[in-house]
């Protein structure tokens, strides 16, 4: 008989060190639950928490909509975040860049950046959407739409990982 | 020295009298420059002495991709020191069934092409 699985968890609001440990362990416990005795459940889980953490990271207001739905072999991540222009850009600059890669293309870029690459202002390494990428790979898309907020856009980074 | 952990950094704990650094638990910190730099500084300087050896030891539960950069670097400053004659060793804790650990940890020796020996233990 097959095993039916949903799982959905939202969160909005604002993102901290906290709260993303908060969620970490409640992604790995949901993971565990529903995804036992797969073995790249950190990799799952890590969809989400590289999406955080570029939202905590890169962020404008510190608040964000997360979402983690896990529906039959389907796991959709979704992280929605406000960000200055220039960092909207560069997400959607990011992600379509890797959206016109292969497998090898993903893989050279993330040992290339892990290897030779330097850290952002920030404190990005500039490997978190790239190690997402090596999971599931172009299944990844961005994007941006200006808030009423001048000069602050929102950003939707979406993850679709076939399980 | 001894780093605590919390909830998004890993405990660090460097042994000098024993030449051993452990780093374990899991890292997520937001900077993780910041919080590896002073560690790699250790490690630097142990291994400034002549004749100086240091068994770096992961046990690891996760890490960000941020973290990985920075062991990376870590293992890095040791295998520049091995290449100057100091003696290194990695020991990579690895769980049953983490495919995580275990794919990271091949990563980091091919890209660094230095030798880590795995340790497998019973999954928690």
């Amino acid at each position: 008989m097959k095993t039916t699985r949903h799982t959905d968890l939202n969160y909005q609001g604002r993102i901290n060190g906290d709260v993303l440990s908060v969620i970490t362990d409640l992604l790995h416990a949901t993971a565990a639950a529903e995804l036992s005795g797969r073995k790249d459940l950190k990799r799952l889980c890590g969809i989400g928490l590289e999406l955080l953490d570029n939202a905590q990271r890169h962020g404008a207001m510190g608040h964000v909509a997360f979402e983690w739905r896990l529906a039959s072999d389907l796991l959709r991540v979704r992280v929605s975040n406000s960000a200055t222009k220039d960092e909207a850009e560069r997400l959607l600059a990011s992600v379509q860049r890797i959206r016109s890669m292969d497998r090898e293309a993903i893989n050279k870029a993330y040992t290339d950046q892990l290897s030779s690459g330097g850290f952002g202002a920030n404190g990005g390494a500039g490997l978190g959407l790239l190690q997402i990428a090596r999971k599931v790979g172009n299944n990844i898309s961005a994007t941006i739409h200006p808030t009423e907020v001048e000069g602050t856009y929102l950003c939707t980074s979406t993850v679709n990982a076939s399980l | 020295m001894h780093l605590q952990a919390t909830k998004n950094t890993p405990e660090v704990v460097y042994l000098p009298e024993q030449a051993t650094l452990l780093v374990k638990g899991s890292s997520m910190p937001e900077n993780a420059l910041e919080f590896y730099g002073p560690v790699i500084g250790w490690v630097r300087q142990h291994l400034e002495v002549q004749g100086a050896s240091l068994t770096l030891r992961i046990e690891m539960k996760y890490f960000n991709s941020s973290s990985m950069k920075s062991i990376f670097m870590l293992l890095e400053t040791l295998k520049s020191a091995t290449q100057q004659g100091r003696s290194g060793r990695v020991e990579w804790l690895v769980e049953d069934d983490d495919e995580f650990m275990q794919e990271s940890g091949q990563t980091l020796m091919e890209l660094l092409g230095m030798e880590l020996r795995f340790i497998h233990s019973p999954a928690a």
